[in-house]
């Protein structure tokens, strides 16, 4: 069925409507995932307050019952994002930020402004139609206000700061499929490479890093601890007590006396965290601390404590994520 | 009035800053405990262009004159004094008395190198007999056909076991003594009959060797009179002159980052249920460390100035180093005692950095010597003259 | 092979702090440097044009005096030329308008094989002038390179190192193209000092035009986002304690860590 044949069926006229749609662009199986659903589900909440559809751009027919579950009043199937929703006089365009730089690339298509990785205040000003949000600079410290007020305007979201969406599943849609065919892919594809990043980066520098303390247990656990910096794709290291059992060396001490540390999450594992360890974590923006005295001064420090005993939780959050 | 830095200052303060914490902090106390220079970082900062900050790019330096100079031992000592020392000796009193006095010639001779940090200088004036009183040298110079054979001690000189050069001045006209009978000399220490002694054990500087030079008939050929034969004297004072200067600044760098040191821990620590922050008398220990540190970099930038811009500068200079090691001393042993026990821990650097600070007092011109300085000056522009 | 590296000059991290408390930002000191990630494709930049015979590289940065700033320290680290493009406005300005000036830029510099800029901008909303440029000019665009290097057999093509889960992977591509580097992915090597005074004495180290001069006028300039300000996250709460059994708790846990 194409939209002529669905206007006379609906009695309105879709093509002059769907100016003032919303689209939401989720190539692959993206919404089938939490992101893909959290945008939807954010589209679905600025449509039901502009009186609009939601319409969800696919690659995967299979994808397209989640699609409508989470919010879409249709999806479109094409193999060619960019091409198809530009000739859709969409107004509003929003996609998860994974996918900033197709995001981007309508964008400068489409002329039109784009916010990326909104973390909060999507909106739609009820007078100008502008799409607002704010986005967070300088890893976090603050966030900007700004507003799209191209006639086109699109945002990418960040959906780990989204609540969870619910499916629907007696929500229906329609689904229609393009034939325009896949863009000629840019980059070809050498698979895994031997590279190894330099080894230049002190521990100032670190983004996630795993610390571990006396508080551990056994040097057991220094392992499992490294197994854990890895999964999270960070570094391990530790407090004094734990460069006198020789867990660590002097180079990933943490402490005032060692190296100070802002990394975006410290994890202390069995850190008891007097001030010298403590002292050189402030610039940490998030700190979680397990530790099994619930007296342990660390949880002065930590924005999310565990009392528990480091040598269980460790195994465990190992399996847990996989 | 205009207090800001010029762009290419501010740039360069940019680059030394980035260099200095994160290649050179992280070696500091490696340094200290070890006593050893580490020499893959001096040869990385010859490579780029710290050992000749001031001097002019025709010698190979990198131009930036005393206020760049000043910088650099601001930010070399805020993180190493110990490196600093190093740095502060070759360019201050080193390099700075061949560019100051030396002929064109010897100047192409030896400063390309000493700016590149191929060669390290060393600055000889101290004998076992003369420290303060510098002009009762000993070491004599004996002229025979195209060469001077120098014969003598140096004592307590900076960079002596790892120098390639020293500025050295010798007695060439025992009758003169040291005011018209003096020279300097330009020394390769690779010239038979020199040696350096084992570095002396110091309360402090460890990573900075200092050392007894000795001179067994070394021939000097004459080409490598720096400057006129018998006015070695005036361009040794000269040159400490100008050395105060810097001096100043690194004991600005020093007193800085105990300030900083200091902020973070009284923010960090709680007793008595609250940051020490809180205690009026650690408040009024901070209050007087910061306008001390801010009356200093006034001092020193505008002696700076003074220096770059061809005007008078002795006594400020003089008062650069005596208000910097002092301010340096007296800061550092504040943020000693805000950290209490870990302020004496040998693994802070609060420890260290009072062990370094306190020798600012005493080397090139203890600050009695300083005092006699400024005095003299003030004195001269009344028309009295003195003598220490 | 001809680089041009896109830069950007932002306010030092260390120079502001912000109270979240007054919803207020406290500027100390007037300082900038350059975007972290800038300065990582400044040195993929040197480094590849270095490695190849007959590469050069040209910095290029639109703003006020920070950005006049971030090209003398290119200068300073070994890019052959700079292009200002010197205006105030600039600084807050959206991807759309300062991919235009880039655009008309790149046509000033007599073209380019290779743009290189940061994959992240901290200050701003900027990181997607790499892809909007890519699909301006329509050349392919590859995103948070770590490292990029001549592809060893077939001429005017490049290989590109990505971080993808599990490891890293090369792709290639053709030339001409827009890369943009992934932050702390190289060592940014120090400008010299001499290098960096005999930036700053030569008068023609950078070549500075207004976007009027780039042919750019208000129409093209107009922004297509507005900055409305600045709000500020909640004030950080210390001591959420996660409860329940083992289970539960390392369940909370790992949810929490996979964000
Ligand atoms: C780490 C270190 C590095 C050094 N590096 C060098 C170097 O590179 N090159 C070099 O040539 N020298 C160097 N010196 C030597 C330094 O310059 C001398 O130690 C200094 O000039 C003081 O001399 P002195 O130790 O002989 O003390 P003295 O001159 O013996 O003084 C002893 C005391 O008497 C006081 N005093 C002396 N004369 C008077 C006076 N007229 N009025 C009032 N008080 C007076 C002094 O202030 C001091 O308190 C170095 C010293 C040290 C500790």
């Amino acid at each position: 069925m194409d939209l002529a044949d669905l206007s006379a069926l609906l009695g309105e006229d879709l093509a002059a409507e769907t100016f003032s749609d919303i689209w939401v662009v989720l190539p692959g199986h993206e919404a089938a995932t939490p992101a893909g659903a959290a945008v939807l589900a954010e589209a679905r909440r600025l449509a039901d307050a502009l009186g609009c559809y939601v319409h969800a751009v696919l690659s995967d027919d299979a994808a397209a019952p989640a699609a409508v579950a989470f919010g879409a009043d249709r999806a479109h199937i094409t193999a060619d994002a960019v091409e198809y929703v530009s000739g859709q006089n969409p107004e509003f365009v929003l996609l998860p930020a994974g996918l900033n730089a197709l995001a981007a690339r309508l964008a400068q298509r489409l002329d039109s402004g784009l916010i990326t990785a909104v973390t909060a205040g999507l909106d739609v000003d009820p007078d100008t139609r502008a799409l607002r949000g704010s986005r967070p600079v300088y890893g976090g410290d603050y966030l900007l206000d700004l507003a799209v007020t191209s006639p086109v305007k699109i945002a990418t979201l960040d959906t780990a700061t989204l609540p969870a969406a619910y499916a629907d599943p007696g929500r229906t849609g329609e689904t229609l499929i393009s034939d325009l065919p896949a863009p000629e892919p840019h980059a070809r594809d050498l698979g895994r490479v031997d590279y190894h990043p330099p080894a230049w980066r002190p521990l100032s520098k670190g983004r996630v890093i795993v610390s571990i303390g006396r508080g551990l247990g056994e040097a057991a656990g220094v392992a499992q601890a490294q197994a854990l910096a890895s999964r999270l794709g960070g570094e391990l290291a530790g407090d004094r007590s734990a460069r006198d059992s020789g867990w660590i060396d002097e180079a990933h001490e943490v402490g005032v006396t060692g190296q100070e540390v802002a990394p975006d999450l410290y994890l202390a594992l069995g850190i008891l965290g007097d001030t010298i360890h403590n002292a050189a974590i402030t610039g940490a923006r998030r700190v979680i601390a397990v530790h099994a005295n619930p007296a342990a001064p660390i949880f002065q420090a930590a924005d999310v404590c565990v009392v528990a005993e480091p040598s269980a939780v460790l195994p465990a959050l190992l399996a847990a994520l996989g | 009035m205009d207090f800001t830095f010029s762009p290419q200052h501010a740039a360069l303060r940019r680059m030394l800053r980035d260099f200095c914490q994160q290649e050179l902090r992280p070696r500091a106390a490696q340094v200290d405990h070890t006593g050893q220079p580490d020499r893959e970082i001096l040869r990385w900062m010859g490579e780029l262009g710290l050992f000749g900050v001031p001097f002019s790019q025709e010698y190979g330096g990198a131009g930036a004159g005393e206020i760049g100079y000043c910088i650099l031992m601001e930010e070399l000592n805020r993180v190493c004094p110990s490196t600093a020392a190093i740095i502060g000796a070759h360019i201050g009193i080193a390099a700075m008395s061949l560019y100051l006095d030396g002929s064109p010639a010897l100047k192409r001779k030896y400063l390309p190198d000493l700016c590149a940090g191929r060669a390290i200088g060393a600055f000889g004036l101290t004998e076992p007999n003369a420290g303060s009183d510098a002009a009762a040298i000993q070491l004599r110079a004996t002229l025979e056909g195209d060469a001077y054979f120098l014969d003598g001690q140096k004592m307590w000189i900076t960079n002596g076991p790892i120098a390639d050069l020293v500025m050295v001045l010798a007695v060439t006209d025992p009758a003169l003594g040291a005011h018209g009978g003096a020279t300097v000399f330009v020394v390769e220490t690779n010239t038979a009959g020199f040696s350096a002694g084992k570095p002396e054990k110091k309360m402090g500087l460890h990573g900075s060797p200092t050392s007894v030079l000795n001179f067994d008939d070394v021939r000097v050929p004459k080409e490598n009179v720096l400057g006129q034969v018998g006015l070695g004297f005036v361009t040794f004072m000269k040159t400490l002159d100008i050395g105060r200067v810097s001096l100043g600044a690194a004991t600005l760098g020093g007193a800085e980052a105990a300030l900083q040191a200091s902020l973070r821990w009284v923010k960090a620590r709680s007793q008595f249920g609250r940051p020490i922050a809180n205690m009026q008398s650690i408040q009024f220990m901070l209050a007087d460390m910061a306008t001390e540190i801010e009356a200093l970099r006034s001092l020193v930038y505008r002696t700076a100035w003074l220096v770059d811009t061809d005007r008078p500068f002795v006594k400020e200079a003089g008062m650069c180093k005596l208000l910097g090691s002092e301010t340096a001393s007296r800061c550092i042993d504040r943020a000693l005692q805000i950290h209490g026990a870990l302020g004496v821990s040998r693994e802070f650097h609060i420890e260290r950095g009072w062990r370094d600070a306190r020798i600012g007092e005493i080397f090139e011109g203890t600050n009695e010597i300083q005092r006699i300085v400024i005095a003299s000056e003030l004195l001269q522009e009344i028309g009295v003259r003195i003598r220490p | 092979m001809n680089i041009v590296v896109l830069l950007r000059a932002l306010r030092d991290p260390a120079s502001f702090s912000v109270n979240r408390r007054a919803q207020k930002i406290f500027v100390h000191r007037d300082l900038h440097r350059l975007n972290p990630a800038d300065h990582n494709a400044l040195e993929a930049a040197l480094a590849l044009a270095g490695a190849s015979a007959g590469g050069s590289v040209a910095a290029l940065a639109c703003g006020g005096e920070p950005a006049g700033e971030a090209l003398y320290q290119a200068r300073a680290m070994g890019a052959g030329r700079a292009l200002w493009v010197k205006d105030e406005a600039l600084q807050p300005a959206d991807g759309a308008v300062v991919t235009r000036v880039v655009q008309q830029a790149l046509a000033r510099l007599g073209g380019a094989d290779l743009v290189l800029l940061g994959a992240d901008v901290l200050d701003a909303d900027l990181a997607q002038v790499g892809p909007r440029l890519a699909a301006a000019q329509g050349w392919p665009f590859v995103e948070a390179g770590y490292r990029v290097r001549a592809a060893p057999a077939s001429q005017g093509r490049l290989q590109v190192v990505l971080a993808k889960p599990g490891g890293y992977q090369a792709v290639e591509i053709g030339l001409p193209a827009v890369v943009s580097i992934a932050v702390d992915s190289n060592k940014p090597r120090y400008p010299s000092a001499p290098s960096i005074m005999r930036a700053y004495a030569d008068l023609q180290a950078l070549d500075v035009v207004s976007p009027a001069e780039l042919g750019l006028d208000q129409a093209a300039l107009a922004a297509r986002v507005d900055r409305l300000g600045e709000s500020f996250p909640p004030e950080r709460t210390f001591g959420e304690r996660l409860e329940g059994t083992l289970g539960d708790v390392v369940a909370q846990l790992a949810a929490r860590l996979q964000r």
